[in-house]
C-alpha cells in the first residue's frame, strides 16, 4: 500500500480539500480552536468566587467570540447569496494542490524558519543563522547561482555584526555550540 | 519643569543624540521601502532597546516613529508608490508634480512633514498632562470602560467587516488570558508548558503578528514591477522658496496638522485615515478644488503634515491613559511594559524625567529628520533597490533575533514563528491585525480592573450610572453603529454607482 492510499492520509486530504472549498476554513478552525479552549477551562482551578473566578473571563470570551463568528459565516453567506443573485462568480476556493501550489513560498519559508529554530539550539546562533540566510536568500533567488559568493560573505558579515551588537554592545548572550 | 529641564539633560547627550539619528535614518529607509511599515521598522529596532536605559529606548522608537511617517513621502513623489499607507495621499499630487520639479515637491513634503511633527509636538505637551491629570481620577470601572471603546472603536474602523473586526479585537483580549490570572495568580491554557506561566511576552507576538506576516504577504506579491528611479534628476530646492510657499499655505498647513493630531489621538485611527481624510478636507475647502491630482502643493502639504502630527497625536491617549493611538504606538507602549514601565497617567507623576523625555526626543527627532531626509535622499534611493531575496532574509534574521533576546529563550522564537502564521492566516481572510495588536496589549489591565471594579462592589450598575464610563460605553455603542451606517451607505452607494453602469 502506498502512502497516499492509507487510509488515516486519505481522511486527513479529504478534510484539507473540505476545508479548502469556500471560505470555510477561518472559520472552522476558529470554531474547533474555541471549542477546545472552552474545554480546557474545565481544567482551570476554580476558586468559589462565583462570577470572579478565573474562568469567568476566558468563558465570557470564547462566548462572544462564537458569536462573532457565527456573525462572520452569515455575512459570508449573504454576500455570497447576493453575488450569485447579481450572477457574479462566487469563489469556489481551492483544492488542495492549488492551495500548496499558491502558498508553496510560505510553507517553505516556515519550514526554513522551524528548522533554524530547532538549530539553533543545537548549533548556536551564528551557524545556524548563517545557515538559515544564506538559505532564505538563495530560495528567493530567481537564479541561486548567480552572485553566490556575494550571498554567503554579506549574510556571513551580517550575522558576525549582530553578534557581536548583542554579545558585546548589548549584553545580550545568544545561542553558543560547541564550535561558536 | 524640573522634570523637563532633567528631560533635556538626559535626551540631550551625545549618545542619545546619535541614536536618534539612527533611528530617524532606519524610520525613514523602513517608511520609504514599499511593503514595510513604520510598525515593522519599530518592532525591528525594540530588540535594540532591551540592553538600553528606558530614555534612550525610548528615544530610539520616538526616532524611529518619526523618520518612518515622513521616509514614505520620497518613494510616493519619485516612484508614485505609497511607501506606508500613511502616504497614499501624497501618490496623489507628489507623484504628478515630482515629474515637473521633483526638488519641490519633495521640499514641500519634507517641510510639511517637519511642520506637522512640530505643530502634534506642541498639541502633545500640552494635552497630555491635562489629560493624564484628569485620568488620574478614574476608577477601574471607567479604565474598563476606556479599554473596551478603545478596542471596539478600533475593531470598528478598521478593515472592511465590523465583525472582523471585533472578532480580531476578542480574539486579542482572549489570547492575553494564557498565564496567570491578574487576580487570583490561576494558571490559565498553559497545558503543563512552564514557559507559558508567564503568558505570550508582547513582543514575539507583535513581531510576529505584523513584521512577520507581512513579510510573507509580500513574498506573495507580484516582483515583477520594479520602479527604478532616474538618478539624473534634480532633487534640490531652495529653502527660502519653499519657505515662502508655505507662508501663502499657512491655513492648509495648520489644518493638516490639526486633523492628524486629532485623528491620532483616536484609539481608532492613524496615519493611513488622517492623510486620505486632510486631503480631502484641503480639497473641499480649496478655491481651486479641480486642480487637486494634477500636482498642486495643497495636497503633498496636507497629506504629509497629517501623516506626520499623526504620530505626536497616537501619543497622547498612550502617554494620557496608557492605551496606545494606532498600531505603533501599540509597539512602544509594549517595549515601555516590557521596560517595566506602566504608560498612562501614573507615568507623569512617578517619573516624570521618562515622560518628558518622550517630548523632548520627538521634538529632536523631527529636527533630525528635517536635516537627515533633506541630505541623504539619495542613498535612501539607493537603499530602495536592495533585492528583496537580500532583505527578506536578513528582516526574517532580526524578528528571531529580537523575539529571542527579550528572555534569552528559544521559546519565544517559536512563538514569534506560530504568532506569524495566525497573522498571515488572518491577513489572507481580510481579519484587521491592529485590533488583535490592541486586545493583546489591553487584555491583562482589562480584565484587572473588571474584576477589581466588580470586587470593589458588585453592582454592576456602576458601569453605567458613574458619568464618564457611561460616556465612554456609549461611545463604543456609537463607535459600532457608525461602522454599521457608513458599511450600509457605502454599499447603498456602491450599489447605485453599479446600477448606474451602461449596460447594468
Amino acid at each position: 500500500m502506498v502512502l497516499s492510499d492509507r487510509p488515516y492520509i486519505v481522511l486527513v486530504k479529504g478534510v484539507i480539500q473540505m476545508l479548502l472549498r469556500g471560505n470555510k476554513v477561518v472559520p472552522t478552525l476558529f470554531i474547533a480552536f474555541l471549542g477546545l479552549m472552552y474545554y480546557s477551562t474545565y481544567s482551570i482551578k476554580s476558586h468559589s468566587f462565583g462570577l470572579l473566578g478565573p474562568t469567568f473571563y476566558p468563558r465570557l470570551l470564547i462566548g462572544v467570540l462564537l458569536l462573532l463568528m457565527v456573525g462572520i459565516i452569515a455575512e459570508d453567506s449573504i454576500k455570497e447569496r447576493k453575488m450569485k443573485e447579481r450572477g457574479e462568480e462566487v469563489y469556489k476556493g481551492v483544492t488542495l494542490s492549488q492551495g500548496i501550489e499558491k502558498y508553496l513560498i510560505v510553507i517553505l519559508i516556515f519550514i526554513f524558519s522551524a528548522a533554524y529554530i530547532l538549530l539553533m539550539d543545537k548549533l548556536g546562533y551564528i551557524i545556524s543563522t548563517v545557515l538559515f540566510l544564506v538559505g532564505m536568500s538563495l530560495l528567493l533567488k530567481p537564479n541561486w547561482k548567480e552572485k553566490l559568493p556575494l550571498t554567503v560573505g554579506l549574510m556571513v558579515v551580517f550575522t558576525l555584526v549582530l553578534y557581536y551588537i548583542f554579545n558585546n554592545l548589548l549584553y545580550i548572550i545568544l545561542p553558543t555550540s560547541i564550535f561558536f | 519643569m524640573e522634570g523637563a529641564l532633567a528631560a533635556f539633560a538626559a535626551v540631550l547627550q551625545f549618545d542619545v543624540l546619535l541614536l536618534i539619528a539612527a533611528g530617524v535614518t532606519f524610520g525613514i529607509i523602513s517608511g520609504l521601502i514599499p511593503g514595510f511599515t513604520i510598525t515593522m521598522g519599530v518592532a525591528l529596532t525594540l530588540p535594540f532597546t532591551f540592553g538600553m536605559e528606558p530614555i534612550k529606548g525610548v528615544a530610539t522608537m520616538m526616532a524611529v516613529a518619526v523618520g518612518g511617517s515622513s521616509g514614505g513621502l520620497i518613494s510616493a513623489c519619485l516612484l508614485g508608490i505609497p511607501g506606508t499607507p500613511s502616504s497614499i495621499a501624497t501618490t496623489f499630487d507628489g507623484y504628478p508634480m515630482a515629474r515637473k520639479e521633483p526638488g519641490k515637491a519633495l521640499a514641500a513634503g519634507l517641510w510639511a512633514s517637519f511642520f506637522g511633527t512640530i505643530i502634534s509636538g506642541i498639541m502633545l505637551i500640552t494635552l497630555a498632562p491635562v489629560l493624564s491629570e484628569w485620568a488620574l481620577r478614574f476608577g477601574p470601572w471607567e479604565y474598563f470602560s476606556l479599554m473596551l471603546f478603545g478596542v471596539t472603536a478600533i475593531a470598528s474602523l478598521a478593515g472592511d467587516s465590523l465583525f472582523k473586526g471585533l472578532f480580531a479585537g476578542v480574539l486579542g483580549l482572549f489570547l492575553a488570558t494564557v498565564g496567570m490570572d491578574p487576580v487570583l495568580g490561576t494558571y490559565r491554557f498553559t497545558f503543563n508548558i512552564v514557559n507559558l506561566y508567564g503568558g505570550f511576552s508582547f513582543l514575539p507576538v507583535l513581531i510576529g503578528i505584523f513584521a512577520f506576516s507581512q513579510l510573507l504577504e509580500e513574498l506573495l506579491k507580484s516582483q515583477d514591477e520594479q520602479v527604478v528611479f532616474d538618478p539624473n534628476l534634480n532633487l534640490s530646492f531652495p529653502i527660502i522658496g519653499i519657505l515662502k510657499e508655505f507662508t501663502k499655505q499657512k491655513f492648509n498647513l495648520i489644518r493638516s496638522s490639526l486633523i492628524g493630531t486629532f485623528v491620532g489621538a483616536l484609539p481608532a485611527a492613524g496615519g493611513s485615515i488622517a492623510n486620505i481624510m486632510s486631503y480631502d478636507q484641503a480639497k473641499k475647502g480649496s478655491k481651486h478644488p479641480e486642480k487637486f491630482g494634477t500636482g498642486i502643493i495643497d495636497g503633498v502639504i496636507a497629506s504629509e503634515a497629517a501623516n506626520n502630527s499623526c504620530v505626536g497625536g497616537s501619543l497622547i491617549p498612550m502617554l494620557a491613559f496608557g492605551i496606545p493611538g494606532d498600531a505603533v504606538t501599540a509597539m512602544i507602549l509594549g517595549a515601555l511594559l516590557i521596560h517595566g514601565i506602566t504608560p498612562g497617567p501614573m507615568l507623569m507623576v512617578n517619573q516624570p524625567v521618562l515622560a518628558n523625555s518622550v517630548f523632548v526626543s520627538f521634538f529632536i527627532a523631527g529636527f533630525f529628520m528635517l536635516l537627515i531626509q533633506n541630505y541623504g535622499i539619495r542613498l535612501f534611493l539607493k537603499i530602495n533597490e536592495i533585492p528583496q531575496y537580500y532583505l527578506i532574509p536578513l528582516i526574517l534574521g532580526l524578528c528571531a533575533l529580537g523575539s529571542y533576546a527579550i528572555n534569552n529563550r528559544i521559546f519565544d522564537v517559536w512563538v514569534l514563528l506560530g504568532f506569524g502564521l495566525l497573522g498571515f492566516i488572518l491577513k489572507m481572510n481580510k481579519y484587521p491585525l491592529a485590533p488583535a495588536i490592541l486586545g493583546i496589549i489591553l487584555g491583562p489591565l482589562m480584565e484587572a480592573n473588571l474584576r477589581r471594579a466588580i470586587m470593589t462592589d458588585p453592582n454592576t450598575a456602576l458601569f453605567f450610572t458613574r458619568p464618564i464610563s457611561l460616556a465612554l460605553l456609549l461611545l463604543s455603542a456609537f463607535s459600532i453603529f457608525w461602522a454599521l451606517y457608513s458599511s450600509r451607505k457605502l454599499k447603498a452607494r456602491e450599489a447605485a454607482g453599479n446600477a448606474a453602469k451602461p449596460g447594468a
